[in-house]
């Protein structure tokens, strides 16, 4: 049987921040036995400009994204609000014509969950975590059933951190509020971005979690400088560097 | 825009709103059926907006309604105005309405000499205090309530007295002078002299049924029936998208809006208003003010679908931390960002950017208006009319110009880690607003991209071949699997509800023959309301009695609002002779003072219900 080809995208912040989530993500999927390509010409989704209001910058990433990725059977990428800024944007900014990347991205927590179907994990995390649902990733790509809504309780997050051996798996109060990261509404309303970080970061601690872990590096990373800022005492890490603790 | 300094309370009483709507919608198993179906109808509506006017006109003229069409707040205004001074109006009482608030009805009565008397305490309280609401359901939650007791004693003449009156009939000795019971009883007697001396009685409208020309609206406290039962005149300002078509949505919709708005079962009053009282005069008049301008742009269309409940403002973190005040249209959260911006761009472009794209709003919203998805779209034509915000602009540049050409990301990469050495003092500046709030990132020497040539050489051993499939997505064309909720035994689910929702007291035996009762003839199982049609020439005794006593069948008891509204449609009897009629649940109540429960607002302070075979 033919392998299928997935196209790794590490999302700008991710490779420059955050390197080691990528590098998680691409030793999982191979462990997996999987086969995987990271086009080096891939820079940003065009989420933040959009989100501000100019998506006509944001065009020119679409189309370069959508001709790097084309040709993959899957495009998979460690970050909920990239994925669905491709899988929900992309397609209506096209210049002309089809967009073909977008319907086959998938954020690697759906990947696994939905798509590889993940039965068990060679991990190991021995710490209480706290998981963070992100809004894109629960209201957008339906990882875990939104609090607002009358359906099933699922969280494939949680489905796929119980496969780790020796975790503690918890969720603070008011599960999954914003943390007011927002992609430039951090920057344009810092004292509400700030503060809906802070309350969100006192919740996960409530807890009395070892670490905060989330299926998305940006919400982690404001919550993770706002930590700073005020000296908590949390640590923060990416849902698939714990999936490839074993690694 | 700023955090509210009673942030923390702020936050705490509206999610506590969120958490009981919560509680409502998982309460219901076809809750999500529900939202769907009203979604629909309200398309449906404003699609074929032209037809459903029509036919509501046409129903309402046959009813002996006067029906009139503003095309903007000035001729609504001047309609108002009109229709007062040919009945020599010197006084108005009214029950809530936001679309009067938007037309600034109250300045241009006064301006005229026509007193305007709020009577939804809430809007009472604002009134007095001379604050604009700050939600569109709990006006004026904000206000602590040292500052309303303050303001009584200043306003109220009779205060003293009244709260004189309220020991006596509580039977306590001494209360707290800030105590919400006592401050609620106060603008009860205050506000009962109100509604004895006005010549008119003007209400909004929940909704308006175009099948038969009933206006519908929804209170609490009953103080819109009190407004409408007392004086002759009534007049309703109502806002074109809020027809619906008939007494099947009017089930639906009675379902959704309380539990979404205030997280409960129902309102004490749902009132059908199908004509004048006898001897008066009912006028409706039907206000576009740029609702159809609205129904012009396909982008923003669906923000006509709102019926005004409030719970996208109770969820959204930003509304929660910064209060109602923090925007400038006068319709805050979710909501109020989308209007603000089809009633005036230009002025309220700022209040787009209260909003992190979390899409809770999209979740409650009962009739599935895609809030934070028109708040993306209005942002991207913040150019076209030059209100953009520079410093964004100019980081959205720099930024298509650092991720535009791969080699250009590469070098900014490489030189990135260079940041780590500088001193605070060249990080934490003005212009670097991240560091506001946040600790500077550090940036690790190698990005995934410089570790992937070793990373791609790396030998990983296979812990298990998978192969993936595409997972089959559920087919989202299925019809409505639309089935409401039947309880096994509905006698006792209405003994219950009746108990435990209105608040009434129940007897399960026919009553005294000395006990003057009013007869009602649907009881629902779901909520406790009870159906009461008009059936005396004068209704007020409905409202203004301190007491009620509801005798109610057994065999009269329904499941839900579906089957009540079924019932109520296939009888000819209700609406003759008198073109009244009203869901009661319980006493009347309010919690309009620092969210605190407060049973007897205006209407009646207790209500018994008398359950026969």
């Amino acid at each position: 049987m033919d392998k299928h080809k997935i196209g790794l995208f590490i999302p700008c912040y991710v490779d420059k921040l955050y390197p080691e989530v990528g590098v998680a993500c691409y030793r999982l999927l191979r462990s997996l036995g999987l086969e995987v390509f990271y086009p080096k010409e891939q820079t940003c989704c065009g989420q933040p400009m959009g989100n501000a209001g100019f998506e006509r910058m944001s065009r020119p990433m679409a189309e370069s994204f959508d001709s790097l990725f084309k040709d993959y059977d899957y495009v998979v990428a460690p970050g909920v609000s990239c994925v669905s800024y491709v899988r929900l944007h992309h397609p209506t900014l096209m210049d002309g014509h089809q967009c073909e990347a977008a319907s086959k991205t998938y954020d690697i927590i759906e990947f696994l969950h939905d798509v590889v179907k993940v039965q068990s994990l060679k991990a190991k995390f021995p710490y209480r975590v706290s998981v963070h649902n992100s809004c894109h990733g629960v209201r957008e790509l339906h990882l875990s059933s939104p609090s607002e809504r009358n359906i099933t309780q699922y969280n494939k997050i949680i489905d796929l951190l119980k496969m780790v051996e020796g975790i503690e798996i918890v969720e603070p109060e008011k599960k999954d509020e914003c943390c007011g990261f927002g992609g430039m509404f951090s920057i344009e309303e810092p004292q509400i971005s700030t503060r809906m970080g802070h309350d969100k970061i006192m919740r996960h601690m409530a807890t009395k979690a070892q670490y905060i872990t989330g299926p998305d590096s940006s919400c982690l990373m404001h919550m993770q400088g706002i930590a700073k800022k005020e000296s908590l005492p949390i640590k923060f890490i990416h849902v698939v560097e714990i999936l490839a603790s074993g690694l | 825009m700023k955090v509210n300094e009673n942030a923390t309370r702020h936050d705490q009483t509206f999610w506590n709103v969120r958490e009981k709507r919560d509680k409502m919608a998982k309460a219901l198993p076809e809750w999500e059926d529900l939202r769907e179906e009203a979604g629909q109808i309200k398309m449906d509506i404003l699609t074929h907006l032209d037809h459903y006017i029509a036919l509501f006109e046409k129903n309402a003229t046959l009813n002996g309604v006067h029906v009139h069409h503003a095309k903007d707040a000035k001729e609504y205004n001047q309609i108002v105005l009109d229709i007062l001074s040919a009945h020599k109006v010197k006084k108005v009482v009214k029950s809530k309405s936001m679309l009067t608030e938007e037309c600034h009805l109250n300045e241009n009565l006064e301006k005229n000499n026509i007193e305007v008397v709020e009577t939804d305490l809430g809007e009472r309280i604002l009134q007095m205090m001379k604050l604009a609401p700050s939600h569109v359901v709990m006006p004026a939650l904000h206000v602590h309530r040292e500052d309303i007791m303050a303001c009584f004693k200043e306003q109220i003449p009779e205060y003293e007295q009244f709260k004189k009156k309220y020991l006596e009939i509580s039977g306590k000795d001494n209360v707290a002078e800030d105590d919400p019971t006592m401050l609620t009883f106060v603008a009860r007697l205050h506000l009962r002299h109100q509604f004895e001396t006005a010549q008119a009685g003007m209400t909004g409208a929940n909704f308006g049924i175009a099948d038969h020309g009933d206006v519908v609206v929804c209170t609490n406290e009953g103080n819109a029936d009190m407004s409408t039962a007392l004086p002759n005149l009534h007049i309703v300002s109502m806002g074109i998208e809020k027809l619906i078509p008939d007494y099947r949505a009017m089930g639906i919709f009675h379902r959704l809006l309380a539990r979404s708005g205030t997280g409960q079962e129902t309102t004490v009053y749902t009132s059908h208003f199908r004509g004048a009282k006898p001897g008066g005069e009912m006028h409706i008049i039907l206000v576009d003010n740029g609702r159809r301008k609205i129904l012009e742009m396909p982008d923003h269309i669906q923000m006509l679908k709102c019926i005004r409940c409030g719970s996208c403002m109770n969820t959204c973190p930003v509304y929660r931390r910064t209060g109602g005040y923090s925007y400038s249209y006068f319709i805050p959260g979710p909501i109020g960002i989308n209007l603000g911006m089809a009633h005036d761009a230009k002025k309220h472009a700022k209040n787009l950017s209260a909003c992190s794209l979390c899409c809770s709003c999209e979740n409650v919203c009962p009739v599935k208006v895609d809030l934070a998805s028109q708040i993306y779209r209005w942002r991207q034509m913040l150019e076209k009319i030059h209100k953009e915000k520079r410093s964004k602009k100019t980081l959205s540049r720099l930024m298509t110009f650092a991720f535009g050409k791969p080699w250009i990301y590469r070098c900014l990469c490489k030189m990135a880690p260079l940041i780590n050495h500088l001193p605070n003092w060249m990080v934490e500046t003005k212009a670097n607003k991240w560091t506001i709030g946040h600790k500077m990132m550090h940036f690790p020497k190698k990005s995934f991209h410089d570790l992937w040539p070793e990373l791609k050489n790396e030998s990983i051993i296979v812990q298990q071949e998978y192969t993936p499939t595409v997972p089959k997505c559920e087919d989202s064309s299925k019809p409505l699997s639309f089935r409401p909720t039947t309880y096994e035994d509905k006698v006792e689910k209405f003994c219950q509800t009746t108990v435990n929702v209105s608040g009434a007291e129940l007897k399960i035996s026919t009553a005294p023959e000395d006990i003057e009762t009013i007869k009602g003839r649907i009881a629902v199982a779901e909520n406790g309301c009870i159906w009461i049609p008009q059936t005396t020439p004068d209704r007020r005794h409905l409202f203004t009695s301190e007491h009620l006593d509801i005798e109610i069948s057994r065999k009269n008891i329904v499941n839900n609002m579906h089957e009540a509204y079924e019932l109520i449609e296939k009888s000819i009897e209700y609406f003759k002779p008198y073109p009244f009629g009203t869901f009661i649940s319980g006493p009347s109540k309010t919690a309009d003072i620092e969210g605190t429960l407060v049973y007897g607002a205006q209407a009646a302070r207790s209500v018994t219900v008398w359950l026969t075979e």
